[in-house]
């Protein structure tokens, strides 16, 4: 495990306005990444990347091979035909899904280093289950990922497809108890009285006190 | 079957894991590209290493290769990021799984209007009604693009540099409208040359390079060239 970075990081703060003045105690206890982004992961930039992905000039490569994909296809027994654009069409869009899941994974490893006061540099499955969990889209993703009863699911009235985030998400908060606090869903769930739980509380306090 | 190691994550210790990252994360994207499709070819020969070839085979069959799912992850993250091995095998499941799902809504549709034969137009419209909707625009560009050089498969170069950029072009006629959902062009134009150096190659920056175009654009939204009508409702990608 090698950890040579984290020295010479710079933020750059992120042009729209935002609610919430970002946290300084939080940056100066727990260094950023090794690169200096606008906070690549946020919705606006997790669509543009999606559609960079859109406007790739090499058509003819594809990701994966379409005979898999063909073969996932016709596993289902109802499906009959399909035509040759189609497994182009999805390998594309397994591109942006990967993509898609990857972001929202890592918005969770880097919240979950946070937590445990050290940085945390590595995606794990539970990350993924905290993003599947977080956005109703992916809850056809049930049977894959466990959800993770510590994430509220957004409310798909309150974010139709999951992408509009509460401002306290773009600047790095957690993810959960911002969106307690700046959009909760009508029917609020009871959080588990888990030790975990009790040990993000007492760090949050903490960070937003400037005990650290 | 040297080659066939790297991509034999199955059942492996970590140790032999980190091996392989540090192999991917060294070589340049090109030859891991190459190394990726003798892969596959390998895996298609039958030819297993395994222990258990049977079930192996058969899981191999039902996911996406791991190098490719690799590869375009670590295009999104951090150079120092690391993945660990279930959540590699996490993201493959989860693409199988979303290819049946989008597959079996498609062909719903298919059934109620009668037809045999799934299209693209049947996917992205699967995809649009499944809360996927941000992806159906850039899907559109990119199938476009993809009938145009099928088109004119007899005629045009298919190597040619200038051909590529007439088409490009072609399609940034097709962008107009407030971009509300891209960033603007002045602040990002800086992090978007650090994504591309870090995500580690030339050929992606190019693509931070064709964003700065847009973005002085201000192409926010696509019309679609082959005529589209019922997906210009998600032009925006909000």
């Amino acid at each position: 495990m090698e950890e040579n970075n984290g020295n010479n990081n710079h933020y750059l703060p992120q042009p729209s306005s935002s609610q919430l003045p970002p946290p300084p105690l939080y940056y100066q206890s727990m260094p950023l990444p090794s690169y200096s982004l606008p906070l690549p992961y946020s919705p606006q930039m997790r669509n543009y990347w999606i559609a960079q992905m859109g406007n790739a000039t090499d058509v003819k490569h594809h990701a994966f091979p379409l005979t898999r994909i063909k073969k996932i296809m016709k596993s289902n027994p109802e499906v009959n035909m399909v035509t040759a654009e189609a497994p182009v069409l999805i390998s594309k869009a397994c591109e942006m899904l990967i993509l898609d899941l990857t972001m929202r994974s890592w918005l969770h490893t880097v919240e979950g280093g946070r937590q445990t006061l050290k940085r945390s540099d590595t995606l794990t499955r539970s990350d993924i289950s905290a993003a599947t969990t977080r956005s109703f889209k992916f809850t056809f993703l049930g049977d894959v990922v466990p959800r993770d009863p510590s994430v509220v699911t957004d409310d798909p009235v309150l974010h139709p497809d999951g992408e509009v985030l509460p401002p306290g998400t773009v600047i790095g908060y957690p993810v959960f108890d911002c969106n307690g606090v700046y959009a909760s869903p009508p029917q609020m769930q009871e959080w588990p009285a888990v030790p975990g739980d009790g040990e993000e509380a007492a760090g949050e306090i903490g960070g937003s006190s400037g005990g650290n | 079957m040297e080659r066939g190691a790297p991509f034999s994550h199955y059942q492996l210790p970590k140790s032999i894991s980190e091996l392989n990252l540090d192999q991917h994360s060294n070589n340049p994207t090109p030859m891991t590209s190459s190394v990726v499709v003798a892969g596959a070819g390998d895996k298609n020969n039958g030819i297993v290493v395994q222990q258990q070839p049977p079930c192996v085979a058969r899981e191999q069959d039902q996911y996406m290769p791991i190098a490719n799912v690799i590869r375009i992850m670590r295009k999104t993250l951090p150079s120092h990021a690391k993945i660990s091995d279930d959540a590699k095998e996490t993201i493959q499941e989860c693409v199988s799984e979303y290819i049946s799902f989008v597959t079996g809504e498609a062909n719903e549709r298919c059934q109620r209007e009668q037809r045999k034969t799934i299209t693209a137009e049947d996917i992205l419209w699967a995809m649009s009604k499944l809360g996927f909707d941000n992806y159906v625009d850039p899907l559109t560009v990119f199938i476009n693009r993809y009938r145009e050089i099928e088109t004119d498969r007899g005629s045009a170069l298919r190597g040619e540099p200038p051909s590529l950029r007439q088409t490009y072009g072609g399609n940034g006629i097709g962008f107009h409208g407030p971009s509300h959902g891209l960033p603007p062009p002045g602040p990002y134009g800086y992090g978007m040359l650090d994504q591309s150096m870090v995500m580690g190659g030339g050929r992606y920056y190019q693509n931070g390079s064709s964003g700065q175009d847009e973005s002085s654009v201000g192409g926010g939204s696509s019309s679609s060239i082959n005529g589209m009508p019922a997906f210009d409702h998600y032009g925006q990608y909000k």
